[in-house]
């Protein structure tokens, strides 16, 4: 096309058409170029925001957490009924950055996910009140077996019963595992006619694991869980927190701990 | 193999490698330093690789069945001109002594089909140059160099290459192998070397035999040695383990899988378990039996053993006539046991014959020593304690950090849950099979200091707490008459109790069965010999000592809850016969604490996860 304009008798329009043609061009580049800038002053913002609406979920959760803390140790409860009205963050000046809210609610269902349980500490599960079966699936990490340890009666004295499963093989004469699910390789199966047990100790050894649990019918309250939505302009991020109930830690577990690293437990 | 040479000895590359790299394992120590082929010590694995034309690209190596490993290189490119002589030797110049002979050779070779061969019937220098197809090198740079030797009936100073530096003020020789004499199948000699000098240009081989007989050379190389072909791991799993590895050149040739076996079996044979002993006659000739296990190189039937030492004379050895004390007594000498092994030899169950320990006298520990060695060469011994104290623990587990040593076997199992510690564990049961030796814990640690700062008593006691809440004394401790309330086994109460000091326990210390209390104790629990009941969950600082005025006592200790010590003084035992069907101490796991101490000494578990909307 610019060879047959090039071929026209007039050179003054020839000239024209080509200053047209530069301009379009350069208006093209530019337009591109600020396109471009613009996008990228909007990519900032967004991350900036969003970096912004992160924290402000995170503050919502802290808020909560407070909450569950207070009502608790002036015996009420902290359950919300859904979200509770936005709270502003503001800067030193008054200015809104941000807003976050949040809910509260029983950490219950029927199938529970316990976030990564560390090797050699305990994850407690309540049973108190809850009939009908239980299964646990773990080996986000295969390395790690499982201990199960179910306290079973109404009052003292409980009673004990003991599994413990391997995921990969080990030498320790544990159990293999039943098959996987919910996205993990291995389980205990399904432990049946629960019914007057007041809690499992959960204690994933050799490695770390993720826990869930599958109950045949919804479970007991095992602690409460947080939903916080932190926003900012037009930037949401959500943050979830799992807290469980109070527990003692896993050297409760054990009938002798010797903790020298230097002299054998003899006799 | 094929190159393409352009302009100068310097630039050389690949233009046709169908030639895959060559890897090589060398292992430290270099053979096993055990029996039957077995190491006893972690091992080091330095996998070598090399390529004479396009250079290696990738290691590749699986331990067992576990997924495969790769370490990728980028500047591994042999910069030697004509390395492995396939089809011709030009770039080489042979410098004869009197009586050698030099040939390119297809009678051995290492890469391809061909090498450079020297043979000398007299003693003399003869040696291969590439003097005048150097490689060209940069200043102060570091360059690997190797080259593969193999040897037949060499005498003399040996067989080995030289390394030599071309500078504009002349050349200098930078390195010498090592040298080879005898018979010897192809090593390969390689070193790291600077090329020291601010002129230099180039670098060139020498391949020397020193002396009489004959020696192939092969594979020469000379790269810049950023990124070296090379792996160095360490393999510390114990049985027997296969080591596969391979690599591949940056022409894509892949190097078939190589295997080599690495066996490894550190640990001595360990679990001493289920002592038994039966009369025989008399009430002191006895049958004795136990069993071991060795769970990597299997236990060595011919090598066990037993001794005695029945007067309590501190000397072990046995009499000539056993089975009647009588006879010489063959001082530190040992018997044969008779011995009845799995079909893996894996685990093994050593017995005595029937054995007379000479009196009745049972009040003093006759003692039995068990002896046996794995394949490896690893020797273990387990002393016994004949109708000596043990120890039970019910319903619960155990943890020892520093492993478990006992001398006297329980008539059934120690325990009916997990034993767990990262040391050996003999003589210390589970019904259930659940001892698990060599575990690595990875808990936390748990003192008086820690759990006084986060749980802050409420009030300072003189007497056993009935309330609920959490407490401490001033200093330490006496559980006696006037520090237990006169309505203690009534009361119903969840209490933590920090004692400052010692906690001695003078008489029992029962509670209601609802009740309980955690101790936490900044020194030692010291318990009386005559106290045979001990209720409450115990973390101690220092010692628990189930009877520190003296260990034989009338009854064994039960202890109601559990308890988390520094450490252990189990030094109660009972009298005569006892011992044998009842343990000196029991520890029965209470639930109760699990149950109702949560809220008032236990940890919220806080997990954060940012969540899709």
């Amino acid at each position: 096309m610019l060879l047959r304009l090039l071929d026209l008798d007039n050179r003054g329009q020839t000239t024209l058409v080509i200053v047209v043609l530069v301009m379009v061009v350069s208006l093209a580049v530019g337009v591109a170029a600020s396109n471009r800038a613009i996008s990228n002053i909007r990519r900032v913002s967004y991350t900036s925001q969003g970096d912004q609406a992160l924290h402000c979920a995170e503050a919502g959760a802290e808020d909560a957490l407070a909450k569950i803390n207070s009502d608790l140790s002036s015996g009420g409860s902290p359950v919300t009924s859904g979200f509770v009205p936005p709270v502003n963050l503001k800067d030193t000046e008054g200015v809104n950055i941000c807003n976050y809210s949040y809910s509260i609610s029983d950490f219950a269902g029927s199938v529970l996910t316990y976030p990564l349980v560390l090797q050699d500490d305990a994850q407690e599960i309540n049973l108190d009140g809850y009939s009908g079966t239980l299964n646990l699936y773990f080996g986000s990490n295969k390395d790690a077996s499982l201990e199960v340890t179910f306290v079973k009666g109404g009052s003292p004295p409980y009673s004990i019963e003991k599994y413990a499963y391997n995921c990969n093989p080990h030498s320790n004469g544990f159990d293999s595992p039943k098959g996987g699910g919910q996205d993990l390789p291995c389980s205990t199966g399904e432990f049946a006619g629960i019914s007057g047990y007041k809690i499992a100790r959960v204690r994933p050894l050799y490695a770390d694991t993720k826990i869930v649990a599958v109950f045949s019918s919804q479970s007991p309250s095992q602690g409460y869980i947080v939903d916080s939505k932190g926003t900012a302009a037009d930037a949401q991020r959500n943050v979830q927190v799992v807290r469980t109930r109070a527990q003692l830690p896993a050297i409760f577990d054990y009938g002798i701990f010797s903790a020298s690293s230097s002299e054998p437990l003899g006799k | 193999m094929l190159f393409c040479v352009i302009c100068s000895p310097s630039l050389a590359f690949a233009a046709d490698d169908i030639t895959p790299p060559i890897s090589s394992v060398s292992l430290d120590p270099s053979s096993p330093d055990g029996k039957n082929g077995w190491y006893t010590v972690p091992v080091s694995v330095t996998i070598n690789s090399t390529d004479l034309e396009s250079g290696v690209k990738d290691i590749n190596w699986q331990v067992n069945t576990e997924p495969w490993q790769k370490k990728s290189f980028s500047n591994t490119l042999n910069m030697v001109l004509n390395s492995s002589f396939e089809d011709n030797a030009d770039g080489w110049e042979f410098v004869p002594a009197v009586g050698s002979v030099g040939a390119r050779s297809n009678d051995y070779a290492k890469l391809g089909n061909y090498s450079l061969r020297t043979s000398s019937s007299q003693n003399g220098l003869s040696k291969w140059s590439n003097k005048e197809s150097y490689v060209v090198v940069s200043p102060w740079k570091t360059v690997t160099t190797g080259v593969w030797i193999k040897g037949q009936d060499v005498l003399g100073t040996g067989a080995y290459f030289n390394v030599y530096i071309l500078t504009t003020s002349g050349e200098r020789l930078i390195y010498t192998s090592p040298k080879h004499v005898g018979t010897f199948g192809f090593v390969y000699e390689a070193r790291d070397l600077v090329i020291s000098s601010d002129t230099a240009y180039g670098l060139y081989f020498e391949l020397v035999l020193d002396g009489i007989g004959t020696a192939y050379f092969d594979g020469v190389y000379a790269s810049y040695a950023s990124d070296k072909p090379q792996v160095v791991f360490n393999m510390s799993d114990n049985g027997s383990n296969v080591l596969s590895y391979y690599a591949t050149d940056f022409a894509g040739n892949i190097e078939q899988t190589k295997s080599v076996d690495i066996e490894i079996d550190s640990v001595a044979p360990t679990n001493w378990r289920d002592f038994s002993t039966e009369r025989a006659g008399n009430d002191h000739t006895l049958v004795s039996s136990i069993t071991v296990l060795d769970n990597a190189s299997g236990l060595n039937s011919n090598s066990s053993e037993f001794q005695y030492s029945p007067l309590y004379t501190f000397l072990w050895g046995y009499f000539s006539d056993y089975d009647k004390c009588s006879g010489t007594f063959n001082n530190n000498k040992w018997l044969p046991t008779q011995d009845s092994f799995s079909d893996s030899a894996l685990s093994g169950t050593l017995s005595t014959p029937a054995v007379d320990y000479c009196n009745s006298n049972w009040l003093l520990c006759k003692g039995l020593r068990f002896r046996i060695e794995d394949m490896a060469g690893n020797v273990s011994t387990k002393e016994i304690c004949i109708n000596g104290p043990w120890v039970q623990v019910v319903d619960s587990d155990v943890m020892s950090l520093g492993g478990i040593d006992m001398l006297s076997g329980a008539p059934d199992y120690n325990s009916n849950a997990l034993v767990l510690s990262p040391k050996a564990i003999s003589n210390f049961s589970s019904s259930r099979g659940w001892e698990v030796p060599y575990y690595t814990y990875s808990g936390p640690d748990m003192s008086y200091n820690d759990l006084y700062s986060k749980y802050k008593p409420d009030d300072t006691v003189t007497e056993l707490p009935t309330d609920a809440g959490i407490f401490r004394t001033a200093s330490g401790f006496t559980v006696q008459g006037n520090t237990v309330p006169k309505d203690y086994l009534q009361k119903i109460f969840s209490n933590v109790l920090f004692v400052n000091g010692d906690l001695v326990i003078k008489q029992d210390l029962n509670m209601n069965v609802a009740s309980g209390t955690i101790f936490v104790v900044n020194g030692d629990v010291l318990v009386d010999k005559n106290v045979d009941k001990v209720s409450g969950f115990f973390v101690v600082n220092g010692y628990f000592d189930t009877s520190y005025n003296g260990g034989f006592a009338q009854d064994p200790l039960v202890v109601f809850g559990g308890v988390y010590a520094d450490h252990f003084n189990l030094s109660r035992s009972s009298f005569a016969f006892k011992n044998k069907d009842n343990p000196s101490e029991e520890f029965v796991f209470d639930a109760k604490y699990l149950v109702d101490f949560g809220s008032i000494f236990g940890n919220v578990s806080v997990k954060w996860n940012e969540s899709e909307d």
